[in-house]
């Protein structure tokens, strides 16, 4: 099940399916991703590609056009709220870590 | 521009060997083009190309060049820095185009598609060996064992399918330890490099031709000539049709669907042609039986040793297998007799039949084995008639259809004697006699050390 398999997001994970919040071919995600992540996150041909697949399977993004090889994506309602999840997830670890961190930092 | 082609190949876990070789030949000026019949390369001018060769998780054994899902994992390649030169099985040969090209898959996603790769190409040849193995080998051990344990080419087989199999064996456990290791350098935050090993396909055919030459020199020495035949037919109807047709196949380059249908047309023809040859080709019945002999003479035994006969053999038939293990024949003789009083009465003709069946070993094993397969057949009324045999052990019982049998063990030898008529014990000492006679064998010049 989606849910399960997809309960924690990866970082490439996470930064694929915020590129796909708006419509994106899938050959410019890897730019955008790295973008998004201001040159931190590359992601590999060979892994979006897999990712890609597997998110379609799985109901998390649906393919909105097709052109020759060239496909587009955008993330479905099931993917929005997996990502917000996750989200609200790293916030709350952030925010429960900033009492302690704030020496540190 | 000048070509050539390189015929050796790469295992999936050698896909840095392979392309450490790509790079090689382009430092030398020889640079990969295409896979067509082996490993095409152009000549041109030396260049320190960088090359990846990657196993791509959805392609299949049957593919011969990019397919649909392929040309799609290219296109993402080309916009990191990696462009597609050509595909071939999982296999796919990148040529870096970009010098900070990212890597295509993670360390860790690079090494489960090796793995998996390997691990079902392990599969789809362990399978079907493991399967045929194991219901030659039951066989051979139950219902066949009679016909078989006795035969030269059952006997090969049943020595070579082990060793085939733990070939197979020793190949997963080697794997296994393959996988295992490279698991833990990943773990460990190395990136492990795949291979150093090229490989030449005419190792796959010594294997064969080995077996054949084998199969043929033994076969020969035992003068089974057309047994010998029921096997290297196939074998070499798989080497006439495979190699020309894996030529063929890797020239034309069919998409995946057209090959698979291919392949199995070719499968299927194959198969039809070899039992055609082998059903009506090859001589004589097909477990090495001979020819049917003019008169009985040579036969161990025919009705007159033991009794007296008024009428002449009319149909005889032999049938003899041997190997290190022994030897079975299988006698027939029919006698027309001049009386009308005899049970079976055909056109103012009788007929007296005698079929028997002597097995022959110095491994009292094989034959305790023959003897309980058949004591262990349920007998009407058997009668113990060991002493009258002089033997280790006899039985004789009465078929409901009137056949009488004589079983007969002995220290080295089983005889299994039927009869239209029960033996007295005057006959049976004139049977003994004849077959203990030295010498006395359908083949005499073959005798056990």
């Amino acid at each position: 099940m989606a849910r399960e398999a997809f309960q924690t997001l990866t970082e490439p994970m996470y930064y694929i399916l915020l590129a796909l919040t708006g419509e994106c071919c899938g050959v410019d995600i890897m730019n955008k991703v790295e973008e998004l992540s201001h040159g931190r996150i590359r992601v590999g041909p060979g892994t979006l590609y897999a990712m890609l697949a597997r998110f379609e399977q799985h109901d998390i993004i649906r393919l909105t056009a097709e052109d020759g090889r060239r496909k587009s994506y955008v993330i479905t309602d099931t993917g929005i709220d997996m990502l917000t999840k996750e989200y609200a997830r790293l916030k709350t670890m952030v925010e429960d870590g900033a009492l302690y961190m704030k020496d540190f930092l | 521009m000048k070509k050539r082609i390189i015929f050796i190949s790469f295992n999936y876990r050698d896909c840095d060997a392979f392309a450490e070789y790509l790079h090689q030949q382009s430092l030398l000026g020889w640079h990969f083009k295409e896979f067509r019949l082996g490993m095409v390369f152009e000549q041109g001018n030396p260049a320190d190309i960088h090359y990846i060769v990657e196993v791509f998780p959805k392609g299949t054994e049957t593919d011969t060049r990019p397919e649909a899902s392929t040309e799609e994992y290219a296109e993402y390649c080309e916009a990191a820095g990696w462009k597609l030169i050509d595909s071939s099985r999982k296999f796919c040969v990148f040529r870096q185009t970009e010098a900070d090209a990212v890597p295509i898959v993670t360390p860790e996603e690079r090494f489960a598609n090796i793995r998996k790769a390997e691990w079902l190409l392990w599969l789809g040849g362990a399978v079907p060996v493991f399967l045929l193995s194991a219901v030659y080998l039951s066989q051979m051990m139950t219902e066949s064992f009679s016909e078989w344990i006795f035969s030269a080419p059952s006997l090969l087989l049943f020595l070579f399918l082990p060793l085939l199999c733990a070939d197979r064996i020793f190949g997963g456990i080697y794997l296994l330890f393959w996988s295992v290791t490279r698991k833990k350098l990943i773990a460990a935050g190395s990136l492990p490099v795949y291979g150093k090993k090229k490989r030449y396909p005419l190792k796959a055919v010594r294997s064969v031709m080995l077996f054949l030459v084998v199969v043929a020199a033994y076969t020969h020495l035992y003068s089974q000539r057309e047994s010998c035949l029921l096997y290297l037919i196939p074998l070499l109807l798989i080497l006439i049709i495979r190699m020309p047709l894996s030529a063929l196949i890797s020239f034309w380059r069919p998409s995946r669907k057209y090959n698979q249908r291919f392949q199995d047309a070719v499968v299927w023809v194959a198969i039809f042609c070899s039992t055609l040859i082998t059903a009506v080709w090859v001589p004589g019945a097909v477990t090495g039986s001979e020819a049917i002999p003019e008169s009985a003479e040579g036969f161990p035994l025919i009705q007159a040793d033991y009794r007296q006969m008024n009428g002449a053999v009319t149909w005889t038939y032999a049938e003899h297998k041997e190997n290190l293990l022994g030897s079975v024949s299988h006698f027939y003789v029919d006698y027309s007799i001049e009386s009308p009083e005899h049970p079976y009465l055909h056109n103012d003709t009788a007929y007296d039949n005698l079929w028997y069946t002597i097995y022959q070993s110095r491994f009292s094993r094989i034959l305790d084995k023959l003897w309980e397969d058949e004591l262990s057949v349920p007998k009407d009324h058997p009668v113990n008639r060991t002493n009258i045999w002089n033997a280790v052990s006899a039985v004789s019982y009465t078929s409901e259809h009137g056949i009488c049998t004589e079983l007969v063990r002995c220290p080295d030898q089983i005889w299994i004697i039927h009869t239209d008529k029960r033996l007295n014990d005057c006959q049976i000492r004139s049977i003994c006699e004849k077959i203990r006679t030295p010498g006395n064998s359908l083949y005499p010049e073959r005798t056990f050390p």
